[in-house]
């Protein structure tokens, strides 16, 4: 046991802070029924790597990761400007597409390049079982600071997201909070994809979001199911990761997706539960 | 009589002795980790049962993109020897070493083995550019393909475990003597069997021959892979069939973690023969060490030429 928190803690810590982070973005989303919009940012920040590396910067350098960074806000400009009120065109049409011409581009630049194959599938898996001391400490402070604007902010944040129509007849501005909110977003998505890609990123945001839907209707009880749910499925991914020998990142996330599973069937077979 | 029961008792404790001893020396036994199968089994002939050593990556996977798992990094913690190809060959050693934080293997540590230590290079860069494909920064890694590299290395792993453990330094200098002779003798087997087939054009799937090529006096006329690690283009296969037919080329020498397709279209193309070859131990299985290994790749190119030279062309 101590074996393992000795082997594991970093990857175990990283994952609480994703967990932490990405469970609140994730109830957003869902509710904003923008599922795909991280995938599509997170594909918007690869081009934007794949851009700085044309350019002949380090695919891991530091150049690269504004390069990702610029890319990524002009992406949440599109976003923000894209929600409107009364909408003809779904949001996740243009996500879709966004995300379908970002990944061609950076497959057609890569192609020129070697081993683009493994780049982009490193984008995807990550390496959360590598991850150093430096880059915990640089996601808690940067998650730190989102989340406390978040907190500050939260009830104009939750009205834009939850209830639009309401947030227009107040007054409030709301492109310009859901500029803000996609500017944070894409913030965070482009940072914990540099560190455990896409399909991590992707799974801490939506999968305890739902989980915590299935049972809560408040936005209090979905945040603290949520992060539970992500704490243990971490905990449960990691130990798995560890005992069986299994590709850590891919591990983690097929436990958040059973763990979903099992929730709903005890959703189904206790329907008396009813929904607080 | 007596004394006869006496001496058989006296026997059997010795023997239990010994036996107990044995385990408790087995305690103290040097961990080693490799960071590949091949070169696990060149320590394995330097250090005999002396040490324990494992291997990192898996044998039937490209050796540049292997992912660590968390037993890896367990074992590179508690390791007391690294042994490792050294250049830009295992794209995940720095990592993987960050992630098991061993002060022996950091910074200073002294207690990791570079292999590559005295081998000359080939194909150093003069410029550095992901245009060109596969940054060796440092030259083409893929060294342990020639059999005389293999002398080099096992010398390395030899002095380097001597530092480590200098009670047992005679023993492993003596061990890679006798390697480095059993492999001279082989050396010079292999090239007798090459010697009809010197300068044959041969096309690679990877630049990973090159040191092998070299050491038998094939000539390599082309790559599958227009560019080290770029996957192959239409404009490019045109190319190389045409140079196939031209210079024409008998084998396309590849391995067996490369994709088969491309080099069976090529192959339909122009008769051109494909053989699997291989730089890890352990793959295929009957490979079970470097000597076996190479006798392989040799007794497979043999096979392959022998044909393709009766073939009117």
């Amino acid at each position: 046991m101590s074996d393992f928190f000795l082997l594991m803690w970093k990857p175990l810590v990283a994952c609480f802070i994703l967990t932490g982070i990405h469970t609140y973005l994730g109830v957003h989303v869902v509710e904003r029924k923008v599922i795909f919009v991280d995938l599509a940012l997170a594909q918007i920040a690869a081009l934007g790597a794949v851009l700085a590396f044309m350019f002949g910067f380090s695919l891991h350098g530091a150049a690269t990761y504004w390069f990702s960074l610029g890319a990524t806000f002009i992406g949440a400009i599109i976003f923000s400007l894209t929600r409107t009120r009364r909408e003809k065109i779904p949001q996740e049409a243009i996500i879709g597409i966004v995300y379908a011409v970002t990944a061609a581009a950076a497959v057609l630049i890569l192609s020129r390049a070697a081993e683009g194959d493994e780049e982009i599938r490193h984008m995807l898996v990550g390496n959360i079982l590598l991850v150093g001391l430096n880059e915990i400490m640089a996601m808690a402070i940067l998650y730190g600071i989102v989340g406390l604007f978040h907190w500050y902010f939260r009830k104009t944040f939750f009205l834009i997201s939850t209830k639009p129509e309401e947030a227009y007849q107040k007054g409030i501005k709301v492109r310009w909070w859901d500029s803000l909110f996609y500017l944070t977003f894409g913030l965070v998505v482009t940072s914990s994809v540099h560190i455990a890609g896409v399909l991590i990123v992707f799974s801490f945001l939506i999968i305890p979001a739902v989980g915590a839907i299935l049972f809560s209707d408040k936005i209090s009880g979905r945040l603290f199911l949520g992060w539970s749910f992500g704490i243990l499925a971490s905990l449960a991914g990691i130990g798995f990761s560890y005992y069986f020998d299994l590709p850590t990142g891919a591990t983690v996330v097929c436990v958040f997706g059973g763990l979903l599973i099992l929730l709903a069937l005890i959703r189904t077979l206790l329907p008396k539960l009813s929904k607080q | 009589m007596h004394t006869k029961k006496a001496g058989i008792a006296f026997a059997l404790v010795l023997s239990f002795l010994s036996v107990f001893s044995g385990v408790l020396f087995g305690a103290e036994k040097l961990n080693v980790v490799a960071t590949t199968t091949t070169l696990a089994s060149i320590a394995k002939e330097v250090a005999w049962d002396r040490i324990r050593i494992e291997a990192i990556a898996s044998p039937k996977q490209n050796i540049h993109h292997y992912a660590p798992t968390p037993k890896d990094v367990f074992r590179v913690k508690r390791a007391d020897v690294f042994i490792h190809e050294g250049l830009d060959l295992e794209a995940w050693r720095q990592p993987l070493l960050d992630a098991a934080g061993n002060p022996r293997f950091l910074g200073e540590g002294k207690d990791s083995i570079d292999v590559s230590r005295g081998i000359s290079l080939l194909e150093i860069p003069t410029t550095l550019s992901r245009a060109e494909g596969d940054i060796h920064a440092f030259g083409n890694p893929h060294y342990i393909g020639d059999p005389e590299n293999a002398k080099i290395i096992a010398s390395n792993i030899a002095e380097g475990l001597a530092s480590v453990d200098p009670e047992n330094a005679a023993f492993y200098q003596k061990n890679a003597s006798d390697f480095n002779g059993r492999l001279d003798a082989k050396i010079k087997d292999w090239k007798a069997r090459m010697a009809g087939f010197q300068g044959i054009p041969v096309v690679t799937y990877h630049r990973s021959w090159s040191y092998f090529v070299n050491r038998f006096g094939f000539s390599v006329i082309g790559e599958v892979e227009p560019k080290p690690g770029i996957p192959p283009t239409a404009k490019h296969l045109v190319a190389l069939i045409q140079q196939i037919k031209n210079k024409n080329a008998k084998v396309i020498i590849k391995e067996y973690f490369e994709e088969n397709r491309t080099p069976k279209k090529i192959a339909e193309e122009t008769g051109i023969r494909i053989v699997n070859l291989s730089q890890a131990v352990g793959e295929p299985e009957n490979a079970k060490d470097y000597l076996s290994l190479m006798e392989q790749n040799i007794g497979l190119l043999e096979e392959v030429l022998s044909k393709q030279k009766g073939r009117v062309s």
